[in-house]
């Protein structure tokens, strides 16, 4: 057991390591921060664009479908990680349905995993900001003569408050992800250009080794990356109030 | 006269429910046509189908003789429709009024002079760059006309315009309304549950009832000659009985009423002996006159031409306005449990096909009152309050017979 004063002086000497890191990272750093930064972007990605219109049609759908659907969607919002990647392990794995493929071990397969993880939040809070808006508010527009494009425009502009947010639940869900990208990307970090370590990853590796400093790198590095886009996002959704009022 | 709108066998239904099944409706170029309808009737649904906004399971629609489809967005934007609650974006009353030109891509000059016109139609140049959040409900209204008249469409559709308007600030608005609209000539489907919205505005009157038009012509004649006790009861025509033709002798008819009481009517419709009917009568045709101690007690108190009269007791009067809604209670002639007369001469009265010596039905209790529309110096006049017994009178001419 480490006594209390001999682990503060770990803390703050890895705060320091961190800080040097920070200033001039190392190959590794930089490799493990790109790895991250192209999963995790793709996988956003791929959420929203799945996600959202999924989210927007059921949000302006009433039928028994819907509801079952709907049933569906709020389930995923508490799918353990670990049973994520497991579904994603098995239907990978050489032996699985889609073992031909040969993504186990992937960047790819991180990508499916966090998908699945991201896309129940996405799709649950665009849905139910999609149902709040008034549905006179699309018929009011349909009847001005937008087209059917252009009143899903305005319903979406007066949702985007929560549109914004689906998107960084979206993206709080995959930045945070740990045990499904382990289980299927196999935390490998190469030089072959192959690496599946992310940075959440990296941090359970670093800190089962004992290298605590490098480990509070990744963190600080992960923590300033996720407050810069939430900062970004947070403007950009309190900037400006819903479009429509609503009397 | 050509048509500006044309629909035929339209049908929706909503989870096995048929909301909408008219078989045909017409609305010709720079008519008023009021969709008159009680809650439920399907008017809002009709309303979405015949502005294309939304699809119909079946059914045809044409917009001045060319066939058009929901998604048909020409011919959507070729009219305008203006909803119950006047959605308004935040903002100024210009760009709220612009919102439409917007989508149309109308740009610059074309889009300030349109805008322009359309807030001086409305009465509203004055609110020009007001936030629309301090507008008035009445005035937010005039916005949303505005912001659909500002895309000249060849046929505006009105939601309950003036619903959630209240006493004054809606007349003014219907009066403006009727004007703008009369002075540009522009066809017209309103959408209303309100008698009074609909002879204010309209000069064609289409009722709806669970999804089907019942009645449709000129306002005068749904109001004054409605097709059916629904009808009636719809447009405010509180006092119905029911009852049975005892002689019909040139186009006047007597009629014994289910509550006892004869009545005379001019035959509007094909009507003969035996037939049974309902007899209509609007309060404000019925006259009522105080009875004096001394008067006989059969027939009217004075010489007159009028060809009904009842006695009855005023059981309630309520002021309305200038008027005075009356009340009044009617004696049953014959009541419930009754024997039907069976000599020769009599008929059976009570339900359609009563054998002569049975026992008659109980009328509805309604049916054992009238009620009478007053102004109210008459009232104070003649000393009308619950309890004075009066004489109501009716013409043969005002009261209305309907297929029973």
């Amino acid at each position: 057991m480490v006594a209390g004063p001999r682990l503060m002086g770990i803390f703050w000497d890895a705060i320091g390591q961190a800080a040097g890191l920070l200033i001039s990272p190392s190959g590794y750093v930089r490799g493990v921060i790109a790895v991250t930064l192209s999963v995790n972007g793709l996988a956003v990605l791929v959420a929203l664009v799945l996600g959202i219109p999924f989210g927007i049609w059921l949000g302006l759908t009433h039928n028994r479908a819907r509801g079952l659907l709907a049933v569906i969607v709020n389930t995923g919002l508490f799918l353990p990680p670990v049973v994520v990647g497991l579904f994603v392990v098995m239907s990978l794995s050489r032996s699985g349905p889609l073992g031909s493929l040969g993504l186990l071990y992937s960047r790819s397969a991180i990508v499916i995993a966090e998908v699945l993880l991201a896309m129940p939040y996405v799709t649950a809070i665009t849905m139910v900001a999609i149902g709040a808006v008034p549905r006179e508010l699309r018929l009011q527009a349909l009847g001005l003569g937008a087209s059917r494009t252009q009143a899903l425009w305005q319903v979406m502009r007066d949702a985007r408050l929560a549109l914004m947010a689906a998107v960084l639940a979206g993206l709080g869900s995959i930045m945070s992800e740990v045990g499904a990208a382990m289980m299927v990307g196999g935390n490998i970090a190469t030089t072959s250009g192959n690496d599946t370590r992310t940075l959440t990853t990296a941090i359970v590796q670093e800190t089962r080794m004992g290298n605590y400093a490098t480990a509070m790198a990744f963190s600080l590095i992960l923590m300033s990356i996720v407050f810069v886009i939430v900062v970004i996002l947070t403007r950009a959704q309190q900037g400006r109030q819903g479009r429509w009022l609503r009397s | 006269m050509t048509l500006a709108l044309e629909a035929w066998q339209l049908a929706k239904s909503y989870a096995g429910r048929q909301v909408v099944e008219v078989e045909h409706l017409a609305i010709e170029e720079g008519e008023v046509l009021a969709v008159l309808g009680p809650n439920g009737a399907g008017k809002s649904t009709l309303f979405r189908l015949l502005s294309l906004i939304e699809v119909a399971d079946s059914g045809r629609i044409a917009h001045f003789g060319r066939p058009v489809k929901s998604g048909d967005l020409d011919a959507r934007r070729r009219t305008a429709s203006v909803f119950q609650r006047p959605l308004l974006m935040q903002g100024n009353v210009r760009d709220n009024v612009a919102f439409g030109l917007k989508l149309r891509r109308v740009a610059g000059k074309a889009r300030r002079e349109k805008v322009a016109w359309a807030l001086d139609l409305m009465g509203i140049a004055g609110f020009a760059d007001a936030d629309v959040k301090t507008l008035s409900g009445g005035e937010l209204q005039r916005v949303a006309i505005a912001r659909a008249l500002v895309l000249d469409p060849k046929i505006l559709f009105l939601d309950e315009p003036t619903s959630n308007l209240d006493g004054g600030v809606r007349r003014r608005f219907r009066e403006d309304l009727r004007d703008v609209v009369g002075r540009l000539g522009v066809t017209v489907v309103l959408i209303t549950h309100d008698q009074n919205e609909a002879l204010s505005l309209a000069n064609r009157v289409a009722v709806l009832r669970e999804g089907r038009v019942v009645q449709e012509g000129s306002t005068d004649e749904v109001f004054a000659r409605p097709s059916d006790n629904f009808v009636a009861d719809f447009m405010g025509v509180e006092t119905v009985w029911h009852g049975r033709v005892t002689a019909c002798v040139d186009g006047l008819c007597t009629v014994l009423a289910r509550n006892g009481h004869t009545a005379e009517a001019v035959a509007s419709v094909p009507t003969a002996e035996g037939d049974t009917v309902f007899l209509a009568m609007r309060p404000e045709d019925i006259a009522l006159t105080p009875v004096r101690a001394g008067t006989p007690s059969d027939g009217p108190a004075a010489p007159t031409s009028v060809r009904n009269h009842w006695r009855g007791v005023v059981e309630d009067v309520t002021h309305a306005g200038p008027l005075v809604r009356v009340r009044v209670a009617l004696p049953p002639a014959i009541g419930p449990g009754s024997v039907v007369p069976g000599g020769p001469g009599d008929v059976p009265i009570g339900v359609a096909g009563h054998p002569r010596g049975s026992v008659i039905s109980a009328p509805d209790p309604r049916e054992f009152r009238l009620i009478a529309l007053i102004t109210r110096p008459s009232a104070e006049s003649l000393g009308i309050a619950p309890g004075v017994e009066v004489e109501a009178a009716i013409k043969a001419t005002a009261l209305h017979m309907m297929e029973g």
